[in-house]
């Protein structure tokens, strides 16, 4: 039993490693500064093949490799055409103007931390992208595996008798100031 | 190698039942449906006497209402969070673990309408694993609750690098971590290259 559970800590651990350090990170971060965010800008020509479709102004800027993401709020003007390119962590708002074939690109990319901070966000299998649907799997893999940490993590301690003492009053300080509060905080 | 043990077990029986928090949180998030499809609980409705002093602003008016209202566990509403409705209203809300206080200031009738949406034990659960100190709570209870999730969220990082040390340093050849490691952080990399 012993030996089992000790395989099973061990490979839930370093499995969902890197998730953990994912959530922690994060929520560092929630917890004490906001994401930096860098902002720029470009003015692009166009072919004027696209005329006034937003997906195929979109798809022209793609292919030139200037944006990437999903397509969101088109909003259709006599004389432009606004919509939004968002990816995690990266949105950029193009402006496209009929009369001179040109799209102005603002972009805001809030790089690796912005990244994590979604991805903390995001969860559910509801997601239309596959890659967070699949995301959605792993948020709640990791989730049991935090679960099933604490599980086996009690048993493995109850065996050892040397820490037993301080470990016992560890857990029973821990448990009774955050049940008291929880009760306390459901409660109120 | 025996400290780093031994932290990695203090930690561990510490914070556990932050750590099952999130752990609950995340299986409880995973199973909610689309945001557009999620039902809103029943909000109990409550009108209150209320005449807003001349010559205050939006934000002294707030406050006042937060004093009046005294709702469990809230705090100020901070000015950036304030908004007008359609019609002309003062509104604002409440936010805490146990559900939300939607408040509008009715100045022409003279009253506070205050609408109170409760949270199911999910969604409990959810706002206490997300309050830290940047929501700089009044209430000592969520003062003291955001200084043992605070320790959470150190002690999740500590006991992430702690256990790594601890395979590594004692079980490093042991095949199926490996194969578990790779395909954890392979998985995560993969999915962070898609969704970049």
């Amino acid at each position: 039993m012993y030996r089992w559970l000790r395989e099973i800590h061990l490979a839930l651990g370093v499995f969902s490693f890197g998730f953990l350090v994912l959530y922690g990170v994060s929520a560092v971060q929630m917890a004490h500064f906001n994401v930096p965010v860098r902002a720029s800008e470009a003015r692009v020509a166009l072919s004027g093949e696209a005329g006034g479709d937003a997906r195929a102004v979109a798809r022209e800027l793609m292919e030139r490799g200037l944006v990437r993401g999903v397509l969101r709020e088109v909003e259709a003007g006599e004389a432009s055409l606004r919509f939004r390119l968002e990816r995690l962590g990266t949105v950029h708002s193009v402006t496209y103007f009929h009369d001179r074939g040109e799209a102005l690109v603002h972009t805001r990319d809030s790089g690796l931390l912005g990244v994590l901070n979604r991805l903390h966000h995001t969860a559910g299998f509801w997601h239309e992208s596959p890659a967070l649907k699949a995301w959605g799997v792993f948020v709640a893999i990791t989730s049991a595996a935090l679960i099933l940490l604490a599980a086996t993590g009690i048993y493995l301690w109850s065996r050892l008798r040397n820490e037993r003492r301080v470990g016992a009053f560890l857990l029973a300080a821990g448990l009774m100031y955050s049940l008291t509060l929880v009760w306390l905080i459901r409660t109120a | 190698m025996r400290l780093i043990k031994r932290i990695h077990i203090w930690l561990g029986l510490a914070n556990l039942t932050v750590f099952l928090i999130y752990g609950v949180t995340g299986l409880a998030v995973t199973l909610l449906p689309a945001p557009e499809e999620r039902v809103r609980p029943q909000a109990r409705l409550e009108l209150v006497d209320f005449t807003a002093p001349a010559n205050l602003t939006d934000k002294q008016v707030a406050d006042l209402v937060w004093a009046r209202l005294g709702v469990p566990l809230s705090s100020p509403v901070p000015e950036w969070a304030l908004r007008r409705d359609a019609a002309n209203n003062l509104t604002f809300a409440f936010y805490t673990p146990n559900g939300i206080t939607h408040v509008t200031v009715l100045e022409a009738q003279g009253k506070l309408q205050a609408a109170y949406e409760p949270a199911g034990t999910a969604a409990f659960l959810n706002t206490l694993h997300a309050t830290t100190l940047r929501d700089r709570p009044t209430d000592w209870r969520l003062r003291a609750w955001v200084l043992y999730n605070e320790l959470g969220i150190v002690a999740l990082l500590l006991m992430s690098a702690s256990g790594l040390y601890l395979w590594l340093a004692s079980r490093r050849g042991h095949w199926p971590a490996r194969a578990c490691f790779v395909a954890g952080t392979g998985a995560l990399l993969i999915l962070y290259w898609l969704v970049r």
